[in-house]
C-alpha cells in the first residue's frame, strides 16, 4: 500500500515511542534522540519506505544516519554520568539494569545492541542500517555481551 | 534466538519501556510539517523552508525548501510594500493573532489571494483565502512564481517526475522537462527572478543508502522554448538544491545539501561564461537551504543550531551580515529586500537596504522557555501580510494559522482544512 503523508504520519506516530526509546538508550542523549526522529520523519515525507514493512527499523536507521556525525565521526563519548546535569536520560538509565550495562559499551557498540535487543532487527538489517558488514555485527553484539558480562559477574 | 537472546531481550524490553517519553507535540516539528513537503521542494528542494520543520519538510525541507515562500512580485526591482512603515523603530498597530475576528477581521481576507493547501487523504487544493475551493493539483513539491499566478509542481507519471506549470487564473496546465525517477528525479525547483524559466536540481543523496550511480544535475529550463540547459553535475552523494536564477545577470546560485538536507555549501554559476563559472563556499553546522528574494538579488540561510539568520548579495557570500539570533522564520518579504522574522511574541522586518528594522506588531503566541511556539508559514503572494501558524495537535493539519495585515495590524484566523504550503495570485 503506498504511504501517504497521512499514513505516513499514523505510521510514526505508531513506531515513535519504541525508536525513541531505543534511540536514547544508543546516543545517552534525549535530544539527539529526538532531533534526529524528527529528522528521519521529515525525510519520510520526503521520501516515504516503500512499504510498512520493518518501519522501525528505518526510522532506525534514518534517524541514525541523522546523527550519524556524532555515533561513527569520532565524537567524545559521553558517560552517563558526564551528560547528567544536562539531561535527566543519566538517571533514567543509571537505574535501569539495562542502562547501567549499555553504559560500559562505546556508542557504536549500544547502537548495535539495542537494534538487536530491543527493536529485533536482524544481523543483516542492523548492518544495513548502520553500513557495516554482517560479520561485524556479529562480531560486536559478541564483544558487548563479553563486556557486559564481565562487569556484570 | 536463543534463550539466552530471548532473555536479554525480555530484559531490554522491560528497562526500556521505562524510558519517557517527550510530550506528544514535540514527536515533530509541527511547524515545519508542511515545510517538509515544500521542502520537498527542497528535496525537490529541499527547500522547504525553514522556520520550518521547523525547515524544510520543511519542511522544510518538506527540506527542501519552501520555494513559495519567497515567490511573489513579478518585478524584479524591489517595491516597498504599500503598507509596512520602514522607518526604523516603527511600530504598527498591535493585533493580537489568535483572537477571533476582529470587526476588520472580515476585511482581513482577500479573495484576489488563495492558498496551496495539502488535504490530508486527497489532492492538494487551491482555495480563497475565505474557503471557496478553485481546483485541485495532484502532485508535489508546489514552487509559487514570482508573480504568485503560476505554480510549477512535479507529477510521476508512466515511473518519471514531470514537471507540470498551472496558470492559476483559467487553470490551464502544460507540461516541462521529465525527470527518471527514483534516482533521478527532482530534488528542488525554483523560478527565475523574471518567471520566464525554472531552476531545477535532480538526482538522489546518499544520505539515506549508497552512493547513486547516476550524477545529481543542476540545470535551467526556458519556458517560451521549453530547453533545458545543464549548468553542473555530480556524484559523490550530494544533490544541489536550486537557491536563485538571475537571468538578466546570468547568474544561478544553489545550495549543496548533505546530510539531514542541510546545506554544506553554497555555490554560483556565471552563466556567462562557457563552461558557467562557478564558485564554491563551504557552509558548516545545521544550516537551512539559502533562500532568495523574489527578485535573485539576495539570499538569507539561518544556522539551525544558534538561530543567527545571516544575508548576503547572491554573488557574493563574503559580504554576508548578520540579520540577527535567536530568529524564528525569517522569510523575504515578496517584492521587497525586506525580511519578516519572529523574535519574541513580534514580527519584526528587517529592511536589508539600509540595515533597520520595525516592528510590525505584536501578541504572537510563544511557547515555553525558549522554544516558539508559533511560526511564520508565509507572506501573502503580494507580501501585503503574513500567515503565521500555531501548532494546535499533531495531526498533518493540525494548525491555526493566523492572517495579519501589515497596512493595520488587522488579523483574523483562518479555518484551514490542512497544512497551507503557500500563498498564490489568484486574479
Amino acid at each position: 500500500m503506498e504511504i501517504t503523508p497521512e499514513r505516513w504520519a499514523d505510521l510514526y506516530d505508531r513506531a515513535f515511542p519504541q525508536v525513541y526509546r531505543a534511540l536514547v538508550a544508543a546516543t545517552f542523549d534525549r535530544e539527539r534522540a529526538l532531533d534526529g526522529l524528527q529528522d528521519a520523519f521529515e525525510e519520510g515525507l520526503r521520501h516515504p519506505p516503500r512499504d510498512d514493512r520493518n518501519l522501525e527499523g528505518w526510522l532506525y536507521r534514518v534517524a541514525l544516519r541523522k546523527t550519524r556525525r556524532g555515533l561513527f565521526a569520532g565524537r567524545r563519548e559521553v558517560s552517563i554520568g558526564e551528560r547528567a546535569g544536562s539531561d535527566g536520560v543519566a538517571a533514567i538509565l543509571d537505574r535501569l539494569e539495562v542502562g547501567r550495562l549499555l553504559a560500559l559499551l562505546t556508542e557504536r557498540q549500544r547502537a548495535i545492541v539495542v537494534a538487536h535487543y530491543y527493536l529485533g532487527l536482524t544481523q543483516d538489517e542492523i548492518g544495513e542500517a548502520l553500513g557495516v558488514k554482517r560479520g561485524t555485527v556479529s562480531a560486536t553484539v559478541s564483544q558487548s555481551l563479553a563486556r557486559m558480562r564481565e562487569v556484570a559477574k | 534466538m536463543d534463550d539466552r537472546d530471548k532473555d536479554l531481550t525480555h530484559l531490554f524490553v522491560r528497562d526500556l519501556d521505562e524510558i519517557p517519553l517527550p510530550p506528544r507535540g514535540a514527536w515533530r516539528r509541527p511547524q515545519e510539517t508542511e515545510h517538509i513537503v515544500m521542502r520537498t521542494s527542497r528535496s525537490l528542494v529541499t527547500a522547504g523552508a525553514a522556520v520550518a520543520v521547523l525547515v524544510l519538510a520543511l519542511v522544510v525541507g518538506l527540506q527542501l525548501r519552501d520555494r513559495s515562500e519567497t515567490a511573489a512580485s513579478p518585478t524584479a526591482t524591489p517595491r516597498p510594500s504599500p503598507s509596512v512603515s520602514t522607518a526604523p523603530g516603527a511600530v504598527a498597530p498591535s493585533a493580537t493573532p489568535g483572537d477571533t475576528a476582529s470587526p476588520r477581521a472580515a476585511s482581513v481576507l482577500n479573495d484576489s489571494f488563495g492558498f496551496v493547501v495539502i488535504e490530508v487523504g486527497s489532492a492538494a487544493t487551491i482555495r480563497t483565502e475565505t474557503g471557496t475551493s478553485v481546483s485541485s493539483l495532484n502532485g508535489r513539491q508546489y514552487v509559487v512564481s514570482p508573480t504568485g499566478d503560476r505554480i510549477a509542481y512535479v507529477v510521476t507519471e508512466g515511473g518519471r517526475g514531470v514537471v507540470h506549470i498551472r496558470t492559476l487564473a483559467g487553470g490551464a496546465d502544460r507540461t516541462g522537462p521529465s525527470f527518471g525517477e527514483p534516482e533521478g528525479g527532482p530534488t528542488g525547483m525554483i523560478w527565475s527572478n523574471d518567471g520566464t524559466g525554472l531552476l531545477i536540481g535532480s538526482g538522489r543523496g546518499a544520505d539515506t543508502g549508497p552512493v547513486p550511480t547516476t550524477p545529481a544535475v543542476l540545470q535551467t529550463y526556458d519556458l517560451s522554448s521549453g530547453t533545458s540547459t545543464v549548468v553542473a553535475t555530480r556524484q559523490d552523494g550530494r544533490v544541489y538544491a536550486p537557491v536563485a536564477w538571475d537571468r538578466a545577470a546570468k547568474l544561478v546560485a544553489a545550495a549543496e545539501t548533505g546530510a539531514g538536507g542541510f546545506a554544506s555549501a553554497y555555490l554560483t554559476f556565471d552563466l556567462s561564461q562557457s563552461p558557467a563559472r562557478a564558485k564554491s563556499v563551504s557552509t558548516r553546522g545545521r544550516v537551512s537551504i539559502p533562500v532568495a528574494s523574489t527578485d535573485s538579488k539576495y539570499a538569507l540561510l539561518t544556522d539551525l543550531d544558534s538561530r543567527e539568520t545571516r544575508y548576503w548579495p547572491i554573488a557574493d557570500v563574503s559580504a554576508s551580515k548578520v540579520v540577527g539570533t535567536s530568529v524564528v522564520g525569517a522569510l523575504w518579504q515578496p517584492g521587497s529586500h525586506r525580511i519578516g522574522f519572529i523574535s519574541g511574541d513580534a514580527f519584526l522586518l528587517f529592511q536589508v537596504d539600509d540595515g533597520t528594522t520595525s516592528t510590525a506588531f505584536r501578541g504572537i503566541k510563544t511557547g515555553s522557555g525558549s522554544e516558539p511556539l508559533s511560526f511564520l508559514r508565509t507572506f501573502r503572494a503580494d507580501g501585503s501580510a503574513i500567515f503565521i501558524g500555531v501548532p494546535i495537535g499533531t495531526g498533518l493539519g493540525a494548525t491555526d494559522y493566523t492572517v495579519t495585515r501589515l497596512a493595520d495590524g488587522a488579523s483574523t484566523i483562518v479555518q484551514m482544512p490542512g497544512g497551507l504550503v503557500a500563498s498564490v495570485r489568484l486574479r
